[in-house]
């Protein structure tokens, strides 16, 4: 489409102006107030008709600002333009009692009905807003709207193009899934679990062997066993040397005939009785008066024998014959008494005599047999058979002797038995230790088990810390993976709704035209932030200097333009004191560059003389309108 | 008066236990440990000191034997050993019972302690490991008694969790010789006056360059080290080995190359390969085999695609390459950035060549 001329009836300070257009360039000179943004105003209202704004913002929008100014006269005016060889004619009436859009086709001279939806097509679809950012290029007003962002994202939400962007990142993605299963398949997954339970393991077994029944006390119950056995074997030597005093002891009371204390002492006693009675027996053995008492009883009674019978004759012969003179007294009856008397006494004696006799011969019998008796016992315990005070006290010192021994016997019994006994609680000393120290050795035995055990653990955690470190490797290659996967999606997901991409590449094409070749390449994101890329790194936009900034904002409408145009006839480009900022050599770079490079009507409203001069310079054809 | 100085024997221990040499690396330990005795025969020695961690464990009785075995076949040698943190002594150790032979002493007490041999006029000082760390730097303040015995300390640490040292301090503290554990590399002072003998064989990855023992010998006159000198015991290196890639380079000639590496420096050493520079995109190198095959602990394959993203970038300013690139390059990438690029690039230029 381009533009052909228009009349405005009235808009603003123009009243009933014409004006026409080349098909290339086309210059509007106008000094400041000449009126040039209000025709650049007039040729969008005309694409886009003028909406009154309501209450007090009213009084100061585009439409009081540009009603006629003389006051009266039509607001409205024509614009003609040839769309695909076609030219039509655009009527519209602004006011807002009259307010009208009418559309002929001039070639066949007919109106077009519906109009708007004519124009809507005739104009690629743009809005007035993608209109304001994209080919119409308002004074200072490179930078495009906040609201440009949501019509071009919705603008690409609707392209069809992602065909083989989405192949592609399926493809890559499915690449990628390919190779983390690759890795995963040599992780080794449960090797932390392991790890763990194994640290868990060697810790309780090191837990384990701390405690105390594990502490190695061998050597305190070796060698408390073998004092034990010392001592134990000293008391036994002690035993049996006592012992052997015993037998030695026992034996010799033993031949003696004792057996106790009490025997000795009885037979003692008894040899001190046989001792005395011995003596006792010498004694009445060895005096004369009871043989002379015998003697003299046996004569005694001879006499009163003698007497008693003589008496008896005498009294025989008186009683026949009185025959002898004697006393009256001996004499009959009284000389039988006496001599009854006589024989009496004789008798008496006699027998005294005969006991006296007897008794002596008991005695010296008596003597014979105790000092015999003595004799048997002093031979057997002295040696020596002679009876005698002296035998009898070494006798006496001998049944000492027997009876020390005999206590001695009973201590050495008793010492014997407390020997016995430390000698048992020793030996269950020694049991105790042998008991201990096998158990020891059990336990030590059982910890070496332990110990091995440990060390096993602690080579299976050595080989599993490198299994680890290698699955750490692996995740770290996944994690990689994991990365790229979700840049991938997050990329795809973002340029299914972003322009950036379509944009990108027209709008570095441009910028490496645009800036002679300084810039060769920029990207803009999805929020239309703008970065230029150089050899080392992104340079954000803010970052460059005003006059370049101007330039990539024209790059990025320009590429927006394009976008939205498609392989459609090209739009007229206006472009409304957008140099205002480029010094000479880059306006003429600018300039050179638009003319060749869009192909379709340029219209640049400008207050300079520069781009006139610029373009007379360079020899570009194009068409100077002043107003 | 001649020595061996050896530590960090760390018997029991069976080093890269998820590796198919693992039990050849066990035994080595003890083999090398052997050797250290036969060292003490040949060299003739009069001490043998251990300086820590002879064993990597609570011993087993069963270690003690071997270990004991091993001393008695040396009993014109002093062998006098201290525990360190990693056989520190525990109630429950076997070393708390076991009758060692009469050469050996193992000095228990936790407390700094001496014993006295005196046909060599030799005092050896030294205290047992009873917990797994000690931060106080005990050995700092220490000054050897005065005495006019060889004196000789045996101390296990030098990092800030195991007797943190000054050298300096050790250097001046009055004793003939230092005897050190714990720090696995080698280390002589320059007025010998103290050596680290390092693990006798190395035991991980980290653990690079020769492993040995210390001799050395202290003039009885003098009382002073009159020489000492590190000698390689071990058979076994670790070794790291950087190899330079280019955008040329295949898997196969990588893989040749460090077949190559590996046989010139020796098959019988383990290896740990890092692979740097930039390789062809199209190449991602396969080396499982060639693990398999040698003695490789790991390979690190540090290489980059090559990719020329300002190239890329350029080429594709307005489709999902360059705009994948926008989203993801910046200065100062971590490195699953930097990956998440690579795979992202990888991915669409594989499916771009795929749609074309």
């Amino acid at each position: 489409m381009k533009l052909l001329d228009l009349h405005i009836d009235g808009f603003g300070k123009f009243h009933d102006r014409d004006l026409s257009f080349d098909d290339g360039l086309n210059m509007i000179y106008g000094r400041n107030e000449a009126g040039k943004s209000t025709l650049h105003t007039f040729i969008r209202c005309m694409f886009f008709g003028l909406e009154r704004g309501r209450g007090r913002a009213s009084k100061n929008d585009c439409y009081s600002r540009c009603i006629p100014w003389d006051g009266q006269g039509a607001y409205s005016g024509r614009i003609r333009v040839e769309h695909e060889g076609t030219v039509y004619r655009i009527e519209r009436n602004f006011s807002k009692e009259q307010k009208s859009l009418t559309i002929v086709d001039e070639t066949l001279g007919r109106e077009v009905i519906p109009a708007k939806a004519f124009l809507d097509e005739m104009l690629c679809g743009l809005t007035e807003t993608t209109y304001s950012n994209t080919i119409s290029i308002g004074q200072l007003k490179s930078a495009t709207d906040g609201g440009m962002v949501s019509e071009l994202r919705n603008y690409i939400a609707n392209m069809n193009t992602s065909g083989n962007m989405a192949l592609n990142i399926t493809k890559a993605s499915a690449y990628l899934k390919n190779r983390r299963k690759e890795f995963e398949r040599r992780l080794v997954p449960e090797a932390a679990r392991s790890y763990t339970s194994l640290l868990g393991e060697i810790r309780s077994i090191e837990k384990e062997i701390s405690a105390p029944e594990y502490e190695n006390q061998l050597k305190t119950y070796q060698d408390t066993r073998a004092q034990v056995h010392t001592r134990m074997s000293e008391k036994q030597k002690d035993k049996e040397s006592l012992l052997q005093k015993i037998a030695t002891g026992q034996q010799a009371l033993g031949s003696a005939q004792f057996s106790d204390e009490d025997s000795i002492q009885s037979y003692e006693a008894e040899t001190m009785a046989t001792y005395r009675e011995y003596q006792d027996a010498r004694r009445s053995s060895e005096k004369k008066s009871p043989v002379v008492l015998a003697v003299l009883s046996l004569i005694l009674a001879a006499i009163c024998g003698g007497l008693g019978g003589v008496l008896l004759l005498r009294s025989q012969i008186m009683l026949l014959g009185e025959f002898t003179q004697i006393p009256d007294i001996l004499s009959g009856s009284s000389g039988m008494a006496l001599a009854a008397a006589c024989w009496a006494g004789g008798l008496l004696f006699l027998v005294l005599g005969i006991s006296l006799i007897l008794k002596g011969k008991r005695l010296k019998k008596e003597a014979a047999m105790t000092c015999k008796v003595l004799q048997e016992i002093f031979s057997r315990h002295l040696g020596d058979s002679s009876v005698s005070d002296e035998a009898i006290e070494a006798f006496r010192a001998r049944m000492e002797e027997y009876l020390r021994l005999s206590q001695m016997l009973v201590q050495s019994r008793l010492a014997v038995d407390k020997l016995e006994g430390e000698v048992a609680s020793l030996k269950e000393q020694e049991e105790d230790c042998s008991d201990a120290i096998s158990r020891q050795q059990r336990m030590q035995w059982e910890l070496e088990k332990k110990l091995d055990h440990l060390t096993h653990c602690k080579d299976q955690v050595e080989s599993l810390k490198r299994v680890l470190a290698e699955n750490d490797r692996i995740r770290e290659e996944i994690a990689a993976i994991d990365l790229a996967l979700e840049t991938i999606t997050d990329l795809s997901s973002s340029i299914r709704d972003s322009f950036g991409l379509y944009l990108n590449k027209t709008a570095s094409d441009m910028i490496a035209g645009i800036t002679d070749g300084i810039y060769t390449s920029m990207s803009v994101d999805e929020n239309l932030n703008i970065f230029m890329n150089t050899r080392t790194r992104l340079v954000p936009i803010d970052q460059v200097s005003s006059g370049t900034m101007d330039q990539v904002y024209l790059a990025l409408r320009l590429a927006a333009a394009r976008l939205f145009q498609g392989d459609k006839e090209k739009l007229p480009l206006i472009l409304d004191d957008s140099f205002v900022l480029y010094d000479e050599d880059r306006l003429q770079s600018a300039i050179r560059w638009l003319y060749k490079s869009y192909q379709g009507q340029i219209i640049v409203f400008t207050c300079h003389q520069r781009e006139a001069k610029i373009l007379a310079d360079s020899g570009i054809h194009h068409r100077m309108i002043r107003l | 008066m001649k020595f061996l100085h050896t530590a960090d024997i760390h018997w029991g221990m069976t080093p890269d236990s998820d590796k198919p040499w693992s039990r050849a690396r066990a035994q080595a330990i003890k083999e090398t440990f052997a050797e250290v005795i036969t060292q003490a025969k040949l060299r003739d020695v009069d001490c043998l000191f251990i300086a820590g961690d002879l064993f990597h464990r609570q011993p087993l009785l069963r270690d003690l034997k071997e270990l004991n075995y091993l001393f008695s076949t040396i009993p014109g040698v002093r062998v006098v050993i201290i525990a360190g943190n990693h056989d520190r002594i525990r109630p429950s150790s076997a070393l708390m019972s076991f009758v060692w032979c009469p050469n050996v002493t193992w000095i228990m007490e936790e407390e700094m302690t001496s014993v006295y041999f005196e046909d060599l006029n030799l005092e050896v000082y030294g205290f047992s490991y009873h917990s797994p760390e000690i931060t106080e730097p005990r050995l700092n303040r220490l000054k050897a008694p005065v005495s006019s015995h060889i004196q000789v300390l045996l101390a296990h640490g030098g990092d800030a969790a195991h007797l943190p040292l000054d050298r300096n301090r050790l250097s001046e503290a009055g004793f003939s010789y230092v005897a050190l554990g714990h720090i696995h590399k080698p280390e002589i002072a320059p007025d010998f006056s103290y050596a680290y003998p390092g693990s006798l064989e190395p035991l991980d990855k980290t653990e690079t360059g020769r492993h040995g023992i210390i001799a050395g010998e202290i003039s009885p006159s003098t009382r002073q080290v009159t020489s000492l000198e590190f000698v390689p015991l071990a058979g076994t290196q670790y070794i790291p080995l950087v190899v330079h890639v280019t955008p040329a380079t295949t898997s196969m000639e990588l893989s040749a190359r460090i077949t190559q590496e590996i046989e010139n420096r020796g098959g019988d050493h383990i290896y740990r390969f890092r692979i740097r520079g930039m390789r062809d995109p199209d190449i991602s190198f396969d080396l499982e085999n060639l693990e398999n095959r040698m003695q490789i602990i790991e390979i690190i394959d540090e290489s980059e695609p090559q990719y020329d993203f300002n190239q890329l970038f350029a080429e594709h300013p307005s489709d999902m390459i360059g705009f994948y690139i926008r989203a993801l390059q910046k200065e100062d990438m971590s490195p699953v950035e930097k990956k998440a690029l690579f795979y992202g690039i990888d991915a669409l230029l594989c499916t771009q060549d795929e749609r074309s």
